[in-house]
């Protein structure tokens, strides 16, 4: 069921009613149901995964809790007796048990995300291997494997849970459905954001009074995330069909370019709509999901961009893989190395330019299985390391050519910069295959054609949107500029507009409603549930 | 929730449902003749219609029911729109039903005779047009939405799916604006309706160039399956009905698979126990150059000709009253023909000083 559906708002509408009708101690137990209902839209079989994975991960949080409980229950019977080397052994030898379990179950989970989604990837890099060494193997890619919906999102969540609570962050969730609950809540289960139990367990066990202001901001949010999916992102979807397509030699570099801004404005109102859905939905239950963009494009380097841009997934990276490999023995001993040979800025600057590469190599990998998305992580990794080793020397130039880092000029300077920058690796996910990428990055500064930029051939309408499609895009990107320049300056839009006589405050609303219904992109023909990112 | 927050919550809904009617109405094909036809039929009095001529554009460019409430005192009705399919004539014989006590159903045959399959876009906008047409709330629209449903998806397409747009069709309409050619005023069709029958300045009196030949054939051939099945459904639905059942073909150029397919569609009736009325192409009473707009299609002179040729079949074969006498009717059947012919002629003149 697709969150941009007719069956969608109905189902919401059902399950919002239902939630708060019920005894408060029940509504985990009605948005249980909702959930799991939701997912059996997308096939019965899918469900054996999700299940999988909760029990799989409850059981393991649970016994390393045990572990913990029982060592904190031992330590507290032997009372001050037991020497500090005995405490420490104890610990050890628990933390030992617990990392034990943790790294089975996170294994487990692992696996089960490699096999459903990397396993032909994996073949068919094998079979190039067997090809090149002229080995007469070769293995069939398995057919009908089926990808879960969401996989990648509640997996990463469960494995998140599996460390916080290895961590000891938190205790385990003793209540099986509440867990299966934060595993499976429907309006974050298609495409994020990546929860972290912490944030989202603890609002399963609150009550939650209908609030008239909660649900209308709710609403609000999703009006505003389908204005993004439906009248931008997919208003504008067919010119990177065009341009990005097998036939795209016949382009010039300007027509890449343009396709390159094309979906740019796609993904983001693609992935950042579905997300406004998603927290609208489950605003209006009364629960906070976590914010997974801030306006990303306007980010003045391509670090804060991954700050700004799917939010969880970078804070999820930094804080389960960045800081460990940053915190890890090879990488401390590496630095260490260049500090006993008085290389400070190498020491300082080595862990922090190495780590990116592990940690992009796994955000392009799991994007998707294609090493199309293993070169957007290094290529993003090269960047940003670069960027931290050059920084010294960055500052040094900033400082001789006396600019004023506070000046709009030098800000729109960066944001320019980061955003073309950022175009290069959307080439290279969304070009036809590499060939195809590296000849369109480079007929951009080569084949520069003046008349498509001027629309003076027409050829800007041939790109798979006519003129008024054009037009309807171009004035939903300048309201959406409009608003995010007023949210960056610190305004609250939903806040502010519930300030407003109601005339006008509905007048907005209606106007809204009016052109998603009008000029957004659904109906027969379409693929409403075509989410680019619920494919990751 | 207050009590003032609950008032302005439906309030701010019933100005939503307000804004919604009004863009439905703006973007659909509510003025084609296919809704008007179908409207005027919903309003015509109770049970002041003797019968339905439900079919496709083999009807209503042929049958004049006003001409034949003037000749014979008929009140049959067209209830046809261009391209219906076959599956829908359940549908519209329950239309049929609600507001009339009917005498005779007759039932187009040209439905019957064609393949479906790969034609799904084609059968969508045919079948659109005569759900879109039907009163929203109505049973008769439900059951066809249903039957359009179940048809299109799972046996023309291969697949089954819900889609919502049947029921909503601004979900279909609302993206006309996208199309390059696209006014307000062309929403508006040219052509008009009288009596469910079909008006069009440029057809009406348009005539086809040159003759063509007929051809005919004692071959038969099977049904498309899909079309069979609903035959013996539509058997099955009128067999315990009160009103008589009519098949009628009207006359057109028919090629090979369908003329084989029409004498098999005869056998199956007369085997049933079913009268149908075939009308093959008669040379000596049509004529495609005097006649036809096209080789499917009478033009108005030739609706003038089958109208009267088949009213005269009614009345001989059918215990009908003469509604002229009838003052339910009077309102709605009166002078229509008169005003019909005074379009005729209008369009004649504006042609002739072309």
């Amino acid at each position: 069921m697709a969150y941009t559906s007719f069956g969608f708002f109905a189902f919401l509408a059902i399950v919002v009613f239902l939630y708060y009708i019920v005894p408060k101690r029940f509504q985990w137990a009605v948005l249980l149901v909702a959930s799991y209902s939701f997912y059996l839209f997308s096939g019965i079989e899918q469900v054996a995964f999700i299940i999988g994975t909760t029990v799989v991960t409850y059981l393991a949080g649970r016994l390393m809790q045990k572990k913990r409980d029982a060592y904190k229950t031992e330590l507290k019977n032997l009372g001050p007796d037991v020497t500090k080397e005995e405490k420490q052994a104890m610990k050890k030898a628990v933390n030992s048990k617990i990392k034990r379990i943790q790294a089975a179950s996170v294994l487990i989970n692992l696996f089960v995300l490699a096999m459903v989604k990397y396993l032909n990837f994996g073949i068919e890099n094998l079979n190039s291997i067997f090809n090149l060494f002229r080995f007469d193997v070769e293995i069939n890619p398995l057919k009908n494997i089926i990808v879960p919906l969401g996989i990648s999102f509640y997996t990463f969540m469960s494995i998140g849970y599996l460390i916080d609570i290895g961590r000891g962050r938190y205790k385990a969730e003793t209540h099986f459905g509440k867990f299966a609950l934060f595993v499976s809540f429907f309006p974050s289960i298609v495409q994020g954001p990546i929860n972290r139990y912490g944030d989202l367990g603890k609002q399963f066990s609150e009550e939650h009074k209908f609030d008239y202001t909660t649900v209308k901001f709710g609403a609000q949010l999703m009006l505003w995330g389908l204005f993004k999916k439906l009248v931008i992102a997919d208003r504008v979807a067919p010119i990177i069909g065009t341009v990005f397509s097998a036939d795209y030699e016949q382009y010039s570099g300007t027509v890449y370019f343009f396709g390159m801004l094309a979906y740019a404005v796609q993904i983001y109102c693609d992935f950042s709509g579905g997300i406004d859905i998603a927290r609208g939905a489950a605003q209006m239950l009364g629960i906070d999901l976590p914010q997974n963009f801030e306006r990303p494009y306007f980010s003045q380097s391509v670090a804060e961009y991954w700050r700004r841009w799917h939010i969880t997934l970078g804070a999820w990276m930094r804080e389960y893989v960045f800081y460990p490999v940053m915190l890890s023995k090879p990488v401390t001993k590496l630095s260490k190395f260049f500090r006993n040979r008085g290389w400070k800025y190498l020491a300082k600057i080595v862990p922090s330019s190495v780590t990116p590469f592990v940690v992009f190599f796994l955000i392009g990998i799991w994007h998707g299985a294609s090493w199309q998305y293993v070169a957007f992580g290094l290529y993003n990794a090269i960047i940003v390391s670069t960027s931290v080793a050059l920084a010294p020397v960055f500052k040094k130039m900033i400082e001789f050519f006396k600019i004023n880092t506070e000046a709009f000029s030098w800000k729109l300077f960066c944001i320019v910069r980061t955003f073309l920058v950022l175009g290069v690796s959307k080439i290279l996910v969304r070009a036809p295959g590499f060939t195809a990428a590296i000849h369109m990055v480079k007929s951009i500064f080569t084949d520069v054609d003046l008349d498509f930029i001027f629309a003076l051939d027409g050829q800007i309408y041939e790109l798979g949107v006519n003129s008024k499609n054009m037009f309807v895009a171009l004035v939903g990107v300048l309201v959406l500029l409009t608003v995010s320049i007023l949210q960056e300056n610190g305004m609250k839009v939903r806040e502010t507009l519930a300030k407003q006589n109601i005339i006008f405050r509905w007048a907005i609303y209606l106007i809204a409603i009016a052109v998603i219904l009008v000029f957004g992109v659904y109906g027969p023909d379409y693929s409403a549930s075509s989410f680019i990112y619920e494919a990751y | 929730m207050t009590k003032k927050q609950l008032l302005r919550s439906v309030a701010f809904l019933l100005v939503v449902a307000s804004m919604l009617y009004m863009l439905c109405d703006l973007f659909e094909y509510q003025n084609t003749y296919i809704s008007e036809n179908f409207k005027t039929f919903r309003n015509l009095e109770k049970n002041t219609v003797d019968g339905v001529v439900i079919g496709t554009s083999g009807i209503d460019r042929y049958w004049n029911s006003a001409k034949a409430y003037d000749e014979y005192g008929l009140t049959m009705y067209p209830l046809a729109s261009d391209g219906m399919p076959s599956w829908l004539i359940i549908s519209l014989l329950k239309e049929a039903e609600r507001n009339q006590d009917l005498k005779l159903a007759v039932i187009d045959m040209r439905p019957f005779l064609l393949t479906y399959k790969g034609q799904t876009t084609r059968y969508d906008a045919y079948s659109r047009k005569v759900i879109d047409a039907l009163g929203f709330f109505s049973a008769s629209r439900f059951d066809a939405i249903n039957r359009t449903q179940k048809v299109i998806y799972s046996e023309v397409e291969g697949s089954s799916r819900y889609d919502m747009s049947f029921m909503l069709s601004f979900i279909k309409y609302h993206s006309k604006w996208e199309e390059e050619s696209f006014s307000f005023d062309e929403l508006k069709d040219p052509e008009t309706e009288y009596l469910g029958f079909l008006m069009h300045q440029k057809a009406s009196l348009a005539k086809m160039k040159t003759e063509k030949e007929i051809y005919t054939t004692d071959e038969r051939m099977d049904l498309y399956p899909l079309c069979e099945q609903i035959l013996y459904e539509v058997l099955d639905y009128v067999k315990d009905k009160d009103y008589e059942v009519l098949f009628l073909n009207t006359p057109h150029y028919l090629d090979k698979t369908e003329a084989a397919r029409l004498n098999t569609m005869c056998d199956i009736l007369d085997k049933e126990g079913y009268a149908y009325a075939n009308y093959e192409f008669d040379t000596e009473v049509y004529s495609f150059t005097e006649d036809f707009y096209n080789d499917g299609h009478t033009n108005f002179y030739g609706a003038e000709k089958f109208t009267e040729i088949f009213g005269r079949y009614l009345t001989e074969n059918y215990d009908f009253e003469d509604r002229r006498n009838d003052e339910r009717c009077a309102e709605e059947w009166d002078g229509v023909y008169d005003k019909m012919k005074e379009t005729i002629a209008l369009w004649e003149k504006k042609a002739a000083k072309k």
